[in-house]
């Protein structure tokens, strides 16, 4: 129970943040004492932090789905031909900046969702394939031995030994991905996605400080909390 | 029956296992010896098809492996891994139920094996809730042997299954796979680089090196015809006679009396080797030690000049 306390505390922070931020009204306005407005109150907070999250969780989703499958298929013997080029790829592309891939997609997709999902699914692939792949390969080759040895099928030895011994690292690489999509996200309101960047861009557009930092305290309070959620998870899996 | 025929097997340019012939009757230990690289693991793995092998055959009872489904076949060879291989994400009693399952056994006849097997290695039933990194070395390979013998495979495959391990506990459990081996009476391949582990189980004892079979024979005759200069070196020169006099017990060369007390005061169990009577006598001071059996009851006298040749009377 006290491991939950930590995502608890940060996701009512984050309510409070979505919902009661007129309440920071005084604050806003003393940083910034000309403006006539300090809220944000082009789109509502609420409705930006959605179509964000929604996002950010459905790239995870997919990048999870696809960096797994392709950590197991190119650690099979089958597949082996492609593992240097796939442990290359989970390097090299974490240097590629996610706004370089906004900047490709636009004219492929257009503007809104697609470009900015598609740079978060490509952008936090890389992490979990990263992870995937050091996992797989942390199972000691004595174990892998044993299992085939005595018996055990090519698929049950992935489902019963490999996974089960390299999952930690797996969803650490989750927890990376997700976390700094959650981040990265922001940089969609650049391209017409609606996400808890709009305020920090049309803050920055307007040169007003305020509209800037409701953005960024949202989205930093977001990170955490994703963050602290999987740190939960992942205790709980170290006690199993 | 396991008898390996012109057996090969090649890594790239070098052969790891050369032409091998080696037949390993039922009810037989088998101990492959030979040099860290010789191939002694790599036969292990041809006979249950972990690996390949570039030529020649393998037969199990007359039947060729390939003629099994791997996985049916390795499912009827225990197999104990260098290093126990125990599987870090189980406790002790799911690393030893793995085979049992995959058979398909009720969760019933699971647990009494289970138990059997923990109380036939000497190990608390407590430990069958424990990971294996809440083991000692000891209990690890207790556990990695007994994983092997869950579902009473016929054949058993063991590598190196002892090393790494304090000379006592080592001699331990040595002393317990000859004790389960007297009666279970597994055909088993047994590989070490421990001439005197190799001397002490093998009922016959295959010397390798670079991939062949230097010389496959009852210890006795290992020590005391040697068929090449290699042999001889590896079952060394000084103590050649300690490691004979190790091999059978005093029983096999002493006199039965019935009115053996008076004789000696000093004594030996009847299955003490006739190294250890040697070292009793010397120890002592004596010529003689009277021969006790297992009811502490003296049965017969052994004297010193009786103790040579043992090994051609048992
Ligand atoms: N999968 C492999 N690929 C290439 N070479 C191999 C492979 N497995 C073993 N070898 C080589 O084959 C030779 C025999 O290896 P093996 O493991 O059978 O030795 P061993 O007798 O068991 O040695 P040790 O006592 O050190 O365990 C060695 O030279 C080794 O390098
Ligand atoms: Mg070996």
């Amino acid at each position: 129970m006290r491991n939950a306390l930590a995502p608890t505390l940060w996701l009512a922070l984050l309510a409070g943040l979505t919902f009661a931020m007129p309440l920071l009204e005084p604050l806003l306005a003393w940083i910034e004492p000309d403006r006539q407005s300090v809220l944000y109150q082009r789109e509502s907070l609420a409705a930006l932090l959605l179509n964000h999250s929604m996002l950010v969780v459905g790239a995870t989703l997919v990048a999870a789905l696809v960096g797994i499958g392709a950590g197991i298929a190119v650690t099979r013997p089958g597949g082996r031909d492609f593992l240097p080029l796939a442990s290359r790829l989970a390097s090299i592309g974490q240097t590629f900046p996610p706004v370089a891939v906004l900047a490709l997609a636009v004219p492929m997709i257009g503007f809104g969702n697609g470009p900015t999902l598609l740079a978060l699914m490509l952008y936090g692939l890389l992490p979990i394939l990263r992870n995937t792949l050091t996992g797989l390969d942390g199972v000691a080759p004595a174990v892998k031995e044993a299992g085939t040895g005595m018996g055990l099928s090519r698929p049950a030895l992935l489902l019963q030994v490999e996974l089960p011994l390299s999952k930690r690292v797996i969803l650490a690489g989750i927890r990376t991905s997700m976390t700094i999509n959650m981040a990265t996200a922001a940089i969609g309101s650049t391209v017409g996605t609606q996400t808890l960047g709009d305020p920090v861009i049309a803050g920055l557009v307007n040169g007003n400080t305020a509209y800037v930092l409701q953005g960024a305290l949202l989205i930093a309070v977001l990170a955490l909390f994703t963050d602290s959620l999987f740190e939960t998870l992942e205790r709980r899996w170290a006690i199993a | 029956m396991i008898e390996l025929q012109d057996l090969s097997c090649q890594f790239g340019e070098s052969r790891a296992v050369d032409r091998i012939n080696l037949t390993i009757n039922t009810g037989e230990l088998c101990v492959l010896v030979g040099r860290s690289g010789c191939g002694k693991s790599t036969t292990l793995r041809l006979i249950n098809r972990l690996i390949p092998r570039s030529s020649g055959q393998i037969r199990i009872d007359d039947q060729d492996v390939e003629q099994f489904d791997a996985r049916q076949l390795r499912l009827g060879m225990g197999y104990a891994i260098q290093g126990t291989g125990l599987f870090p994400h189980w406790t002790v009693a799911r690393n030893i139920a793995m085979v049992p399952r995959l058979l398909g056994w009720s969760r019933q006849r699971i647990d009494t094996r289970i138990r059997e097997l923990l109380e036939l290695f000497d190990l608390d039933p407590a430990t069958a809730a424990r990971y294996p990194h809440q083991l000692s070395g000891g209990q690890a390979q207790r556990v990695g042997v007994a994983r092997s013998l869950a579902a009473d495979p016929p054949i058993l495959l063991m590598d190196e299954p002892f090393g790494a391990l304090d000379a006592i506990t080592r001699e331990a459990l040595q002393n317990e796979m000859l004790r389960i081996q007297s009666t279970l009476r597994k055909t088993v391949v047994f590989v070490t680089h421990d001439i005197d582990e190799a001397l002490k189980l093998g009922d016959r004892i295959a010397v390798m090196d670079q991939g062949q079979i230097l010389q496959h024979d009852t210890p006795s005759t290992l020590l005391r015809e040697p068929a090449s200069e290699f042999v001889d070196r590896l079952f060394g020169t000084g103590d050649r006679g300690l490691k004979l006099a190790s091999l059978y017990p005093v029983s096999t060369v002493m006199t039965p009396t019935k009115d053996a007390v008076s004789t000696s005061m000093t004594t030996i169990p009847h299955d003490e080797s006739v190294r250890q009577a040697l070292s009793l006598m010397v120890w002592h001071d004596t010529h003689a030690l009277t021969v006790m059996d297992d009811r502490r009851e003296p049965i017969g006298v052994v004297r010193w000049d009786q103790l040579a040749g043992g090994d051609r009377n048992a």
